[in-house]
């Protein structure tokens, strides 16, 4: 058995909003092995980032979250207090955010964000200093002692997220949450970052949670893949379970959809027609059930529970019960 | 096919540096050229697709067509006029031909109006009378497939892709040559990234529309456009048609952006061409051939002489001493 760096078992998050609760996450259990890179995938509003920032306790304040437990190196998260949450984000546990631009403050060189990130070692600033050096030079910034005396504006985009990886490593975390690296990047740039990120992720062993909803990289880059749908986790398995062996209606239609995926020219491309159920009144039975090109009658009357197709890949979806028990 | 829109050698600058500050650093270059000696067409009926990272000029390019900055050199010939030059005034009657499908779909959506409103501000703007207002935008509804209660909704109401379809509804009103759409999927989910292509290609059909489409995602344009342009600081790496720039890709830059856009296949073969650093400078060009600093195959002759836009194949034009073969 591998040892898992993060478990999470039964988790719910809530949103209180004016026109109700607002189920944003429901139920959802997975694990992050040590050393493995876990991809989060879903399009826009499947509550993916939602569950990212409950892992790192960095949720909006009408966020109610509930559920069995978050296990992070054998301690439970849940309900831990916010000092020692604190003492958590930012050394165990970093993350790195979507966009570059506005994750670095503007005012302050990255000399002094790259030490005052080190402000739990008891080294001098100079070692500090030191040590954010040798930092970004492993992930390829050019001149590394000059340019701590910069500012952000003054790098590029690709430059800026170079910045933030080498940041998230400095304290040689277990786990680093990594919320759409490559979103705010140009494509050229995006292949920097995945080999970079691998490669990084390979010298110092930690895990990284992926978050995005670009197929394309998740394939390049992870080695577990989770799908998550209005809410739920309805699918996961290795990355070639999910890529090659899709079991799930939703998966399935998710990567005929892509356009990268189709390699003859089409001038009429598959969708998924419909739109995510509304999360504060949620249909009776499968979440996925309106938009599903397979729907049976069972789906509308029972929620569908996560069946195992092989070692570490499971579905939610009635289909794929010939008989047996929900595990 | 007769050619619709024919664009010579245009250049498009804008300036960087104040009056003070030219005087106090005289060397120091005043302008960037954003769009730098550019030359295509496009013809009746056909998609051409744009292609470049952000900062590529691409849609610089697609707003000094239509006019909405003003263009410093070359020509604009559109249905046989030339356009630039022209001033605002004289350039509206021929946005009647021409509109325009802005990047930020709900961003360029008053927030203030209704979806009814939105649709009949270019008849207003234009000064077209209709006999019956409200079924024009009934109609303009259907054709973008939403049915006409969304003409009492406001645009905070609408999800992306519903936006995006108001934004393409509008662009249409007029029964405009030529449609300009500045990144028509960014920001949309795989799911219906297909859907706004394929009512794009619907109405296409329909009504024999031209179509520039700029984007940065190539695996999108491969599906849309019949011919194709790579931009690069400013100008054209590479012209074609789009089956020959998938099939033989000239130049390495052509290649490497289609090396990086990552196949979902854990199990793809890695044909990688990995480019070196970022994007150079605008106002710092390299010397010799632009793209040297960063090409995986540069040699002495790419770092001295500029290269000219050459053909390779007929139709198939590359800026590259050095093209691939294949």
């Amino acid at each position: 058995m591998t040892e898992n760096v993060l478990e999470i078992k039964d988790i719910s998050v809530d949103f209180i909003t004016d026109s109700g609760r607002l189920k944003a996450v429901r139920h959802a259990s997975f694990n992050v092995p040590k050393g493995k890179i876990v991809g989060l995938v879903g399009e826009s509003g499947c509550g993916k980032s939602t569950l990212a920032s409950v892992l790192i306790r960095l949720m909006s304040d009408n966020a109610v979250v509930s559920g069995e437990s978050i296990l992070f190196e054998g301690q439970n998260l849940m309900g831990l207090p916010p000092e020692e949450m604190r003492a958590l984000r930012g050394n165990k546990m970093t993350m790195i955010f979507q966009d570059p631009m506005t994750a670095l403050n503007p005012v302050l060189t990255i000399g002094t964000q790259m030490t005052d990130i080190q402000h739990r070692s008891h080294k001098t600033r100079a070692q500090k200093r030191q040590i954010a050096v040798e930092m970004l030079q492993k992930v390829g910034i050019p001149d590394p002692e000059d340019r701590l005396n910069q500012y952000p504006n003054e790098f590029s985009g690709g430059m800026r997220q170079r910045i933030c990886i080498a940041m998230a490593l400095l304290s040689k975390p277990s786990l680093i949450i990594a919320d759409e690296p490559t979103t705010a990047l140009d494509v050229t740039l995006e292949a920097q970052i995945v080999h970079l990120l691998k490669d990084l992720q390979e010298e110092m062993g930690c895990s990284i949670l992926c978050v995005s909803h670009h197929l394309g990289m998740i394939a390049e880059l992870c080695h577990d893949v989770v799908v998550m749908y209005a809410g739920e986790l309805i699918e996961q398995g290795t990355v070639r379970d999910i890529f090659h062996k899709a079991a799930h209606p939703y998966t399935q239609r998710l990567l005929e959809c892509d356009p990268a995926n189709i390699q003859r020219r089409s001038k009429n491309l598959p969708t998924i027609k419909g739109d995510i159920p509304n999360l504060v009144n949620l249909p009776r039975g499968c979440i996925f059930q309106d938009r599903c090109h397979k729907k049976i009658a069972i789906c509308s009357q029972k929620t569908p529970g996560p069946l195992s197709l092989g070692p570490g890949h499971w579905a939610s979806c009635h289909l794929l019960n010939q008989g047996e028990d929900y595990v | 096919m007769s050619e619709l829109i024919h664009v010579n050698n245009l250049k498009v600058r804008f300036r960087v540096r104040e009056m003070l500050h030219a005087l106090l650093a005289p060397h120091a270059p005043a302008h960037i050229e954003a769009v730098s000696g550019v030359s295509f067409h496009i013809n009746t009926g056909e998609t051409f697709g744009l292609v470049g990272e952000s900062g590529s000029g691409k849609t610089t390019l697609g707003r000094a067509l239509i006019g909405l900055v003003p263009v410093n050199q070359g020509s604009i010939r559109f249905k046989g006029q030339e356009l630039s030059g022209l001033n605002d005034r004289a350039y509206k009657p021929h946005r009647r031909d021409m509109t325009m499908m802005f990047q930020d779909p709900v961003g360029c959506l008053s927030p203030r109006l209704r979806v009814e409103s939105i649709l009949a501000q270019p008849f207003r703007i234009h000064g077209v009378r209709l006999k019956n207002t409200p079924e024009k935008i009934d109609e303009l509804l259907s054709m973008v497939g939403l049915p006409p209660e969304f003409k009492n909704r406001y645009p905070h109401q609408l999800s992306g892709g519903q936006a995006r379809r108001i934004g393409l509804a509008r662009a249409l009103a007029l029964s405009p040559r030529l449609i300009i759409a500045d990144e028509p999927t960014a920001g949309l989910d795989v799911s219906i990234q297909g859907d706004i292509l394929n009512l794009l290609g619907k109405v296409q059909v329909e009504s024999n529309v031209s179509v520039l489409a700029i984007t940065h995602n190539l695996a999108v344009i491969r599906h849309i456009s019949e011919r194709m342009a790579i931009m690069y600081l400013g100008r054209f790496v590479e012209v074609g048609t789009t089956e020959d720039i998938f099939a033989h890709p000239s130049h390495p830059y052509t290649e490497a952006l289609l090396a990086a856009n990552p196949v979902p296949d854990p199990d793809a073969p890695h044909k990688r061409v990995e480019l070196k650093g970022d994007v150079p400078s605008l106002m710092n060009r390299p010397e010799g051939c632009e793209f040297h600093s960063r090409c995986p195959f540069c040699r002495d002759k790419c770092q001295k002489e500029f290269p000219l836009l050459h053909e390779v194949a007929p139709g198939h034009h590359v800026m590259c001493h050095y093209p691939l073969t294949h």
